[in-house]
């Protein structure tokens, strides 16, 4: 009661044990400033409650001070100290000292806890910044997954505009030699029936050549399909009176296009005037590929009507030969032979043309 | 005085039927004809050696363009006229001024245009 009376001014919470036992009821489950321990108890004396406290981690720390009347000689403060005593208090207890001695160990406690608050309020913090760097390093991350989205979507778009573009050119460029075709074919065939049959076979022939090269995705047509395209609806009867010759090549469809042209006009005029007008004349198609990439062509008449040098050049052969010089750097030469025409024929292969660009615009 | 020549057309145009047709339609009307040129370099190479009064060029020239040949032209007073499928929006901000002919072209607005053209050189070309 002289303790209670003392420690009351403390302004702190009291809890009062009777016996040892109750003392480490009350410290199982909450933390103290200091114990104020009595030495001489029944059942537990302080001496054994120390030990327990001492023994255990969660009380261990607790500043243990003994409370003691009797043995004031040192065996005793021996034992008490080795019991794990910080200081002892003899009886009867002097108020003063005794709250001046366990406010000590308050401050300290309290200090202790703010200590801890702190240590806990600043790894909270350092938690919280960690967590904000790592959102921000996500967020940044993401924002740069999005940019990347929408600079491939902004390349794609752009990719489509070029193709529809490069398409639009097209149209209008294939609708203009349309134009040219029917203005030179009306040129050299005034009569309407002429000009109405010439004008739409020419038209038919360039159709050919367009869809086989769309069957082939507008990348390469090799020569021998390429002729036997053109020159196949002229040979309904008897195939074999034209023969193909020559190795593999891959043609670009800006080659493809000029020599379906030069084909038709060819076999156009062998059943009109040469080889191909009678039951029995034939024609050899034969070409090389040299290592220079020059391909050399040939067409060659055969038991036609005996031909002569004709007095001008039609469109026809105009025609040939501006396909060949004009449109892929190459040359013609006609010679009108007696036993048939012989065209000789060169040209360079060149494999990227803006076709094959915009076929691979199609394949992305 | 000036001379009683015709006037003369260069025409740089790489598709063979074109080249032709505006050859055919040019010769006609009662103009020379330089070309057709199927490339820049074939068209520099005629520029080498002759004046051109006007010149009537595809923009698109397979692989490369007509712009670096335009501009030589208009430095040396000929007439440029493009002729092209595209729109003036794909021709350099340099030359958006210069006339230009739409694919497919009709005769007549060709023949206009060069007579046009024709026009600001004898304009612009001082007299001997």
């Amino acid at each position: 009661m002289a303790v209670w009376n003392a420690l009351e001014q403390l302004g702190q919470t009291l809890v009062v044990a009777n016996s040892g036992q109750e003392a480490l009821q009350h410290l199982l489950h909450n933390d103290f400033a200091v114990i104020l321990l009595d030495v001489n108890m029944p059942d537990m004396d302080g001496y054994e409650v120390a030990s327990y406290v001492r023994a255990r981690k969660r009380t261990r720390h607790i500043p243990i001070v003994f409370l003691t009347a009797l043995y004031r000689d040192d065996t005793h403060l021996l034992q008490a100290y080795s019991a794990g005593a910080v200081d002892m208090v003899f009886k009867p207890v002097d108020p003063l000292i005794l709250r001046s001695k366990v406010q000590v160990f308050v401050d300290l406690y309290l200090k202790q806890a703010e200590i801890a608050r702190e240590a806990e309020l600043r790894h909270r913090l350092q938690e919280e910044n960690f967590r904000v760097r790592a959102e921000k390093l996500s967020t940044e991350q993401a924002l740069r997954r999005s940019q990347e989205h929408q600079e491939a979507m902004a390349r794609a778009e752009a990719h489509q505009r070029t193709l529809i573009e490069e398409l639009n050119h097209r149209v209008k460029n294939m609708l203009t030699v349309v134009n040219a075709m029917a203005r030179q074919t009306l040129a050299s065939n005034p009569a309407p029936e002429d000009f109405s049959d010439k004008f739409v076979r020419r038209i038919d022939a360039l159709g050919r050549t367009h869809a086989l090269l769309s069957r082939e995705q507008w990348g390469t047509v090799q020569m021998a399909d390429i002729a036997r395209e053109s020159l196949e609806h002229f040979l309904v009867e008897d195939k074999k009176r034209v023969m193909l010759e020559g190795p593999p090549v891959a043609l670009d469809p800006k080659t493809a296009v000029a020599l379906g042209i030069v084909f038709h006009e060819l076999a156009t005029n062998a059943v009109k005037h040469g080889a191909l007008s009678n039951d029995s004349g034939t024609v050899s198609v034969s070409w090389t590929f040299n290592g220079d990439e020059t391909v050399e062509l040939q067409w060659q008449e055969d038991g036609g009507p005996e031909v002569r040098q004709p007095s001008r050049a039609g469109f026809g052969s105009r025609l040939i030969k501006l396909e060949l010089t004009h449109e892929l750097n190459g040359g013609a030469e006609l010679i009108y032979e007696k036993s048939g025409l012989r065209v000789a024929m060169e040209f360079p292969l060149i494999n990227a043309s803006p076709s094959a660009q915009l076929k691979q615009g199609i394949a992305q | 005085m000036t001379s009683r020549r015709s006037a003369r057309i260069l025409v740089v145009e790489d598709e063979a039927l074109i080249a032709m047709d505006l050859q055919a339609l040019l010769e006609e009307a009662g103009y020379d004809v330089l070309g057709p040129a199927n490339s820049s370099a074939a068209a520099l190479a005629i520029i080498d050696k002759e004046e051109p009064d006007v010149a009537l060029l595809d923009v698109n020239l397979g692989r490369s363009d007509a712009f670096g040949v335009a501009r030589i032209l208009t430095e040396r007073n000929t007439q440029v006229i493009f002729l092209t499928g595209h729109t003036a929006h794909k021709l350099p901000p340099a030359q958006r001024h210069l006339p230009l002919v739409s694919k497919p072209y009709l005769p007549q607005v060709l023949l206009q245009a060069v007579a046009r053209a024709l026009e600001q050189r004898q304009a612009s070309t001082p007299q001997a």
